[in-house]
């Protein structure tokens, strides 16, 4: 990168060519001459400046010594833009505009040639630091921690969801609740067959823990809605039974259950609900059907099934060829649980539906044991 | 209860299969779990009659038998060694198969051809002793050549039930599972064979005259002297009490002179009927007795208790028998028994006995746990003669309890708790009276006793069509609604008959001959159950059965008065085996399974509707259990039912407040059997169960209930806590990954990320001093002056006390204490138009400085224009002097109205400076 030093050669005095060298002479009628032969020469060296910086512009290897260029050729200190600063005070004004206009003509193509290189340049640049930064994609991905909500819950809350979907209210209640309101309001009074059936756990004969969720029956009516109508809700919870713990029983497990009272509630809208909550949880084509059954709490009493998921209907392992899956009981209100939630059963009737959430969980993911759900194992959590 | 298919056809005529009939009782909800056929293979195996056996001449242990089997006499070799000359015995001949699909030949064994086997029971695939031959009953029945698996009844289905309580009553006897049956094909059950009382057998003809007959056809009756189940009021040609029967014959033995009757206990026992037969021969059942009985999954003993036994099977009503001549004093009492008396049961037990148990006693003492087992001192035995049959009535619930207390379950002590229908008592009394006397040679004493100091009656209810298809959303007409209760049995009148008989008052029934015609009602009440026929036990009825139509008229408004809409209701007379139907929305459910569940439409109702959602704290429940899952930390769900020990694990003080725990009565496990007042120790569970798998990294929580005894209005509280548990490496592993191993600050970072993420501004940390955590590390978060809960590294020992030996971090927090910090709506601020200034500063602190302390004097000393302030760095170690920390912060001044000027800064980094120079802090920047 040689510096072009005209001026070094000719005056050693003029260490920047900026015409200043010839402020006297240029007005010495004795160098008239002169001033010609400089202009002369000085467009020479332009042209000369001109070539010799396109042949350095275009032997750089990088983008880098092309910005050193830039400012060396094109700067405010360099000879270009010296040698045109210097213009106004030679000869006449056409002369400087010849030379003004060689200067930019100059200044143009060196400018081009600079983005012309500059823009291969960076290609190639950009080309080679890509290619460097090649990674093997085949790596896994940092790996970003997901905490689970338990399947259990979130199972429950689905169901919940679906119900607050059709305007019900989610609501909860004790699970340690006396004897009236685990049985005797829900129409199982002392010495009735399904206290067998229930095999309690007691506190005190007073005292239990609820056998299901439908406490909250009757604490919500009395508590809540004092009489008032529509009753619409959604009842979730744990509730306990007196059992050996195996793979499809426990002394804890959770329940879901819903109640609607109003005007005028027959059985054809529990079959409704029933349809509803099946579809939104077992797909769009999901069947459901009721079979008489036994409730002391609900009269007309049925057991709900609905259309194997799996095989939709058509007979499989997991609904014994049936094409049926039972999921829980059903019926309307029983009018003495209706008298004891403060309801006249004359003026309003209801239906109710429960059933195990553990068992819909069970169904829905295919788990073969219940146990898994309280062990809290990982390898068990972490599937969800 | 398990009904047979060929005997069930005895009672109603059906043209359904099996399956068919399985699956038509199950969709009226008689549901019929399984359907198995009893012949398990046998075809073939002829009766055979062994008409001379010897000993074989090659081998001790066999016999070699000639064995008529029907036309040819056989030699079968047999190895067992009860088989006697003249025994009838099943022999299976070459060419009969066994069950296993076993095939008979002609085998010669020892150098004697056997033309088959004699067979055991187990080996024609029926319960029973393996020990010998099967020996087939000889009552001149049986004979050679007949089919084996007709004689044993083996060609027949046996539907298994599984009842609901609401039909275990009426569905627990062949004759009420008929009544279902008529029902669904339209047909009307038959009556059973009685011996009414009044009459005298004095020798019974063999009702099952030609062996080669089918049992099945053996006990076809002719003419029931009583109708059960009768279908309409209209038909008059039996009803059931009629004068003459109503007083007891004045002349002959009558069991009143042979036995005395008392009820002491009415509480417990409502009715008590009996009856004697004399000249019994105990002996065995005849072979389809027994092939009944094993259908339906009981064994054959002997006639007597075979008859009592299949006289349940068949009217769902228990019995017992006693041995007449073994009654001290021919009275009968029953009683509670006295504290300390004692009894040996049937079992060879003897047996302390309480007033809480009803007793069966004679002059002398108990001679029966009522309902519950007989005692030895009463027993039939082969000896036994003259039999007293009781026929009774107990109350369910102390029945139940006697059973359980004694651990006595029975076939009867089922019945009785599930239901029995006490009018059919004497009935049954009357039904194994005629098998007594048709199959043991007895002869029946004339007369019963029946003390019926409770009648039931038939209950009379009023049904609205209107509201059975207003609750149904159907349109049933109403004389398919009546076609559906009288199929069941049921009368159903109108609302004008009912008038008709309250308009004539009370009947009188002293008189002779008392004509039921012209009152429709009263006639249907003695049709559809059997009524008393004893004078005094009917009096009783009589008076009780008015007042229930009595009260239906009141409630319907009819007596002879007013005007009503009659249209509009049905009387119906409910039988009294139906003990499920008492109220109008019963007969509702009876209409609504006849139709079928299926008919009925689906439909949403229109409501005014409520707007639905959760309430405030399920809604913070499941935010916040959101924002843990967010975190990274993973839900668990545990017991709730704990062992006290967990306690003691935890290092709590004796007198800590969590050591109240709420105790069950009746736990089915020891380590079930107290309810949590804390979630921790579940948690701590939940990492061992992961370490003792290999896995080693765990981040939990769980957001659940805790247990304390006191509460509101007695009942126990039911709090919701959170708990954390932390350990091991909580980053998740990988190539790149860098280790964030699980420590106090990681577990603290938590709970400021959910605080914060909560909107709880107003928390505090204070030193705790927990005894289940590390004394050193370990903090109390407060929201408010509340104290929320402990957290920190657990004290070594505790995880140690569940053989877990990793360092766990955890934290257990009330959470409404918590959540009563969280605000309702987070404060906004406008992003600020002027710009922050940050300077850092670097110090000294000596390790008794807590940080907190250095924070909050820059807070106080830098003033209002503190916008944040951040720990950056803490060093400790080469370059720092020993017992001190070197703290880096990073404090952000903004006035959001103005731009700060150098001064400004400087007099508030001036005024920090100065003032942790006061605390003897040495800065270093």
């Amino acid at each position: 990168m040689a510096q072009t030093g005209w001026y070094r050669g000719s005056n050693a005095s003029v260490p920047n060519w900026d015409g200043s060298v010839f402020l006297f002479c240029l007005v010495c009628p004795a160098h008239a001459g002169v001033l010609e032969e400089v202009l002369s020469k000085m467009k020479e060296e332009l042209l000369a400046l001109r070539d010799e910086a396109v042949a350095a512009i275009r032997a750089a290897t990088a983008s880098a010594e092309l910005e050193e260029m830039r400012v060396r050729y094109l700067g405010k200190k360099s000879p270009l833009s010296l040698a045109l600063g210097g213009l106004g005070r030679l000869g006449s004004i056409e002369e400087r505009k010849a030379m003004g206009a060689l200067g930019n003509e100059i200044k143009t193509a060196i400018s081009e040639a600079l983005d012309e290189m500059a823009s291969g340049l960076s290609a190639q640049e950009l080309e080679a630091r890509l290619a460097g930064e090649r990674l093997d994609v085949t790596l896994p991905g940092r790996p970003v921690r997901r905490g689970r909500l338990h399947i259990l819950n979130e199972t429950a809350t689905r169901l919940e969801e679906i119900f607050i979907g059709m305007g019900y209210e989610v609501a909860e209640s004790r699970q340690v609740e006396t004897d009236w309101y685990n049985f005797e309001a829900l129409n199982i009074p002392k010495g009735h067959p399904a206290r067998d059936a229930q095999d309690s756990l007691f506190i005190s004969d007073e005292l239990l823990l609820r056998t299901h969720t439908s406490n909250t029956q009757i604490r919500y009516m009395l508590e809540e809605a004092k009489g008032r109508t529509p009753v619409k809700i959604v009842c979730p919870g744990r509730v306990f039974r007196r059992d050996f713990e195996d793979a499809t029983h426990g002394v804890q497990f959770h329940q879901i259950e819903a109640l609607v009272i109003d005007k005028g509630i027959n059985m054809a809208h529990l079959k409704g609900a029933l349809l509803e909550m099946a579809r939104a949880m077992f797909g769009p084509e999901a069947q459901i059907r009721l079979r008489p059954s036994f409730f002391p709490f609900t009269e007309p009493s049925a057991e709900m099934d609905i259309s194997c998921p799996f095989c939709k209907g058509n007979g499989c392992r997991t609904c014994k060829q049936s094409g049926w899956i039972e999921i829980g009981g059903s019926g309307m209100v029983h009018p003495n649980v209706l008298r004891f939630g403060g309801y006249n059963p004359e003026e309003v009737s209801g239906w109710a539906f429960g059933f195990g959430i553990e068992r819909i969980a069970m169904l829905v993911y295919g788990i073969e044991d219940l146990r898994h759900f309280t062990t809290g194992d990982l390898r068990f959590l972490h599937q969800f | 209860m398990k009904v047979s298919y060929n005997w069930l056809k005895e009672y109603v005529a059906f043209d359904l299969s099996p399956q068919e009939l399985a699956k038509a009782l199950t969709a009226r909800g008689v549901v019929v779990e399984i359907l198995t056929h009893l012949n398990q293979g046998v075809e073939g195996v002829k009766v055979g009659r062994v008409v001379k056996m010897e000993r074989h001449p090659n081998a001790d242990s066999l016999w070699v038998t000639q064995t008529d089997v029907g036309g040819e006499v056989l030699t079968i070799l047999t190895g067992a060694q009860n088989v006697v000359e003249g025994a009838l015995v099943p022999a299976a001949i070459p060419g009969a198969k066994l069950p296993g699909g076993k095939q008979m030949a002609a085998k010669e064994l020892r150098g004697i051809l056997s033309h088959g086997m004699l067979c055991s029971a187990p080996e024609l695939g029926i319960d029973g002793d393996g020990e010998g031959i099967m020996l087939l009953p000889d009552d001149g029945e049986l004979a050679p050549g007949m089919d084996v698996a007709d004689v044993l009844g083996l060609n027949d289905w046996v539907l298994e039930l599984d009842l609901t309580a609401n039909y275990a009553s009426h569905c627990q006897s062949m004759v009420g599972v008929a009544q279902e049956v008529a029902a669904i094909v339209g047909g009307q059950v038959a009556g059973v064979e009685l011996l009414a009382e009044g009459e005298m057998v004095e020798q019974s003809a063999s009702p099952y005259p030609e062996a080669d007959e089918s049992a099945d056809q053996a006990l076809m009756v002719a003419e029931p002297v009583a109708e059960y189940g009768v279908r309409a009021p209209e038909s008059t040609e039996s009803v059931v009490r009629t004068p003459e029967t109503k007083a007891p014959a004045k002349t002959g033995t009558n069991i009143k002179r042979m036995i005395g009757l008392e009820i002491q206990a009415v509480d417990l026992c409502d009715r008590y009927a009996a009856r004697i037969v004399r000249g019994i021969k105990v002996g065995e059942s005849p072979a389809w007795l027994q092939a009944r009985l094993r259908a339906a999954g009981m064994r054959p003993i002997n006639n007597v208790v075979d008859i009592s036994n299949y006289v349940m099977l068949e009217l769902g009503q228990p019995l017992h028998t006693f041995d007449y001549q073994k009654i001290k004093g021919q009275e009968i009492i029953v009683r509670r028994a006295e504290a300390g008396e004692k009894m040996v049961t049937l079992d060879g037990q003897e047996r302390t006995l309480d007033p809480e148990i009803l007793v069966i006693a004679d002059r002398q003492g108990a001679i029966a746990m009522a309902g519950v087992m007989g005692a030895e001192n009463s027993e039939v035995t082969e000896s036994t003669t003259e039999i007293l049959i009781e026929s009774a009535h107990f109350d369910n619930i102390n029945n139940r309890r006697t059973a359980l207390r004694q651990n006595l379950p029975s076939e009867a002590s089922r019945r009785f708790t599930k239901g029995v229908d006490p009018s059919g008592a004497p009935r049954a009394a009357d039904r194994a009276a005629f098998l007594l006397t048709a199959l043991c040679g007895g002869q029946a004493v004339q007369g019963v006793v029946d003390l019926y100091p409770r009648p039931s009656v038939p209950s009379v209810i009023l049904l609205r069509p209107a509201k059975v298809n207003a609750h149904l959303g159907m349109a049933i007409p109403t004389e398919r609604m009546v076609a559906h209760l009288e199929a069941l049995g049921m009368a159903v009148l109108s609302p004008e008959a009912l008038a008709l008989d309250l308009v004539q008052g009370a009947p009188e029934d002293e008189e002779e001959g008392a004509d039921l015609s012209g009152r429709p009602v009263w006639t249907a009440l003695h049709q559809v159950s059997p009524v008393p026929t004893e004078i005094h036990a009917y009096e009783g009825w009589a008076s009780t059965a008015w007042a229930a139509v009595e009260a239906a008229g009141e409630s319907l408004g009819v007596d002879g008065e007013d005007e009503v809409n009659l249209e509009e209701t049905l009387v119906v007379v409910v039988p009294t085996r139906r003990l499920d139907i008492s109220i109008e929305i019963d007969l509702v459910e009876e209409i609504a399974r006849s139709e079928g569940f299926d008919a009925i439409p689906t439909a949403l109702p229109v409501l005014a509707t409520r707007r639905g959602g959760r309430s405030v704290s399920a809604e913070q429940v499941l935010r916040t259990r959101r924002i843990l899952a967010a975190s990274g930390l993973d839900e668990v769900i545990t017991h709730s039912l704990t062992h006290p020990r967990i306690y003691d694990r935890l290092q709590l003080a004796a007198d800590a407040t969590e050591r109240n725990v709420i105790t069950l009565a009746n736990p089915m496990y020891e380590d079930r059997a107290t309810l949590r007042t804390l979630l921790l120790p579940g948690l701590i569970e939940t990492l061992r169960h992961n370490a003792n798998r290999q896995t080693k990294n765990v981040g939990i929580f769980e957001l659940s209930t805790v247990y304390l005894p006191k509460g509101h209005e007695g009942l126990p509280e039911e709090r919701r806590h959170l708990a954390i548990a932390l350990m091991g490496d909580q980053a998740l592993p990988g190539w790149s990954g860098t280790a964030r191993p699980a420590d106090f600050f990681l577990l603290k970072g938590l709970l400021e990320y959910l605080v914060e993420a909560l909107d709880i501004p107003a928390w505090a940390v204070k030193a705790s001093s927990h005894p289940s955590f590390h004394p050193g590390r370990q903090a109390a978060l407060y929201v408010g002056d509340e104290l929320v809960g402990h957290f920190g590294e657990l004290h070594p020992v505790v995880p140690a006390a569940w053989d877990l030996d990793e360092r766990v971090y955890a934290a257990e927090l009330d959470f409404a204490t918590l959540m009563a910090g969280a605000r309702a709506l987070r404060p906004y601020r406008s992003i600020p138009k002027v710009p922050a200034v940050t300077r850092d500063l670097a110090m000294l602190v000596p390790d008794a400085l807590p940080a907190a302390q250095v924070a909050a004097t820059i807070r106080e000393a830098a003033g209002a224009t503190l916008e944040s302030l951040f720990l950056f760095d803490l060093y400790q170690g080469e370059h720092v002097k020993p017992g001190h920390r070197s703290l880096a912060y990073r404090i952000t001044y903004r006035d959001p109205e103005r731009t700060l000027t150098d001064a400004d800064i400087e007099a508030a980094h001036g005024a920090v400076r100065q003032a942790l120079g006061a605390l003897g802090i040495e800065l270093r920047s």
